[in-house]
């Protein structure tokens, strides 16, 4: 992974300009996050399955667009999300919060990084509505007909490439990941991502992304 | 003034017919729904709409709000469904979402659903939604609820749902297979050992007793080498003819402490 590489570089950078960030932060808090309230989380962080399921949808949204690392580099500059996600390593960091990653950064990712992975999501589902719509419906007519995936060109194509994703950057090791050892099971996982991404599209998908998020975890 | 708003998506249309309770009915400004006479539901494919009013309208906002959540985060819910109310729920079978709109809460003779064609009244309607439909259904909703000069005081509350909320029986059942587990293992050793006699205590007979007081006194007799602090490893019990054979040991280690 190119992102590797650049990563030791950039992490001392980091530390410098903590205080300088913060104060960023609460300016971006004003505009981009509107309507996403802060659950009442102990610590301020988000929960285990927070992690897993933002970075989980990313890599759906991977697997959906070829260009999406470029789109999300795009996007953290329209979106003005730069004081939060300074740059790829920073992403790469964050996205590496998810335990079951090979990687895993074994840090906390704070509310206002799990709000700016929202909006990147968000974002980037907008940008596929229609190609999602399409694939949903094909596995629809798939189903109905008793096909498999491999009849529909998009679709396998979709899912092999989230199969690679998930294989190479996912822990095999993890009991959570054991579940989905067979192709079957992944592409379950990568067609239920797919109808989770679709409700982010929406109006109100930003909000409706983020409060999904936390269900179950507040008291 | 009657007003009709219309909220289209491909797969989903909500129709909302009103009045203008503001009297000030402005040329240039959208005049604003504020009483809801009648309220359309249709979703392509089917035959006809959803007809209702605002219990209906009400009850389809909560129960998409609860589902797209629910499926958003893969988290069911707990609660018990109320059959007075719309249900919305992942298909039991395959994929999609299992509508159903108790009979009460539809315009009787308005709808195609509703009428009684032989003579049978169906207590709801039940129709199968896809995961497309069913997101054409929430952006019409989550439009409907932003648009402020329809029904202003609607609302949807998006919020996570509480750990109680969610506390599914299939969480409750597997949190009580430990202990089930546990409680079935000692359940099964009982029985077993349940079978297996008493062991009879023999006690040992006299002439027995006496036969090893004798050799006893041979041990203490080997026992004061090996008291050594050099050599506490030596067992008690050991017989004889062991402890003669370990005798040596202590003998050498004086030699070699110094």
């Amino acid at each position: 992974m190119r992102l590797n590489d650049m990563g030791l570089q950039s992490i001392s950078l980091m530390d410098t300009d903590k205080l300088e960030m913060q104060g960023a932060m609460a300016q971006t808090d004003s505009y981009a996050f509107a309507g996403l309230v802060d659950p009442e989380m102990p610590g301020q962080v988000c929960p285990r399955r927070t992690r897993i399921q933002l970075d989980w949808m990313l890599l759906a949204l991977e697997a959906l667009d070829l260009n999406a690392t470029e789109n999300i580099i795009v996007g953290l500059h329209e979106l003005q999300l730069q004081p939060v996600i300074k740059n790829r390593v920073h992403l790469w960091q964050l996205r590496n919060t998810n335990p079951l990653r090979r990687f895993s950064q074994r840090q906390p990712l704070s509310l206002t990084e799990g709000k700016a992975l929202v909006v990147l999501a968000c974002y980037l589902a907008r940008r596929q509505t229609s190609t999602i719509r399409q694939l949903l419906r094909a596995d629809e007519q798939l189903r109905s007909k008793n096909l498999s995936a491999e009849h529909h060109f998009r679709l396998a194509q979709y899912l092999e490439r989230f199969r690679g994703h998930f294989l190479s950057r996912m822990n095999a090791n993890r009991t959570a990941i054991a579940p989905y050892k067979s192709s079957e099971a992944l592409n379950d996982l990568a067609l239920s991502l797919l109808g989770q991404i679709l409700f982010c599209t929406g109006t109100a998908g930003m909000q409706r992304l983020w409060s999904s998020l936390f269900d179950g975890e507040v008291a | 003034m009657p007003i009709q708003r219309q909220y289209s998506l491909p797969d989903c249309v909500l129709t909302l017919d009103g009045l203008s309770n503001s009297t000030e009915s402005a040329a240039g400004n959208r005049p604003e729904l504020s009483v809801l006479t009648r309220f359309e539901c249709y979703f392509a494919g089917e035959k006809a709409p959803l007809v209702g009013g605002r219990e209906l309208l009400d009850s389809l906002i909560g129960a998409t709000n609860t589902c797209v959540q629910a499926s958003i985060s893969g988290v069911q819910s707990a609660l018990k469904a109320d059959d007075s109310k719309v249900q919305l729920q992942p298909a039991k079978e395959g994929s999609g979402f299992d509508l159903r709109v108790p009979a009460a809460l539809l315009f009787q003779g308005t709808s195609a659903f509703s009428s009684t064609e032989e003579g049978l009244e169906k207590p709801a309607v039940e129709l199968h939604i896809s995961a497309v439909q069913l997101f054409d259904l929430m952006e019409a909703v989550d439009q409907l609820t932003a648009d402020q000069q329809t029904l202003p005081e609607l609302q949807v509350v998006i919020q996570p749902r509480s750990r109680r909320d969610v506390m599914s029986t299939q969480l409750v059942l597997e949190q009580s297979a430990p202990i089930a587990l546990g409680v079935a293992s000692v359940a099964v050793a009982a029985a077993a050992v349940f079978f297996i006699p008493a062991p009879k205590v023999q006690s040992p007979p006299k002439e027995l007793q006496t036969q090893p007081s004798t050799s006893q006194p041979l041990s203490p007799a080997a026992a004061p080498p090996r008291a050594n602090p050099s050599n506490p490893v030596g067992s008690p019990t050991a017989t004889p003819s062991q402890s003669v054979t370990s005798a040596p040991t202590p003998a050498t280690s004086p030699q070699t402490s110094p």
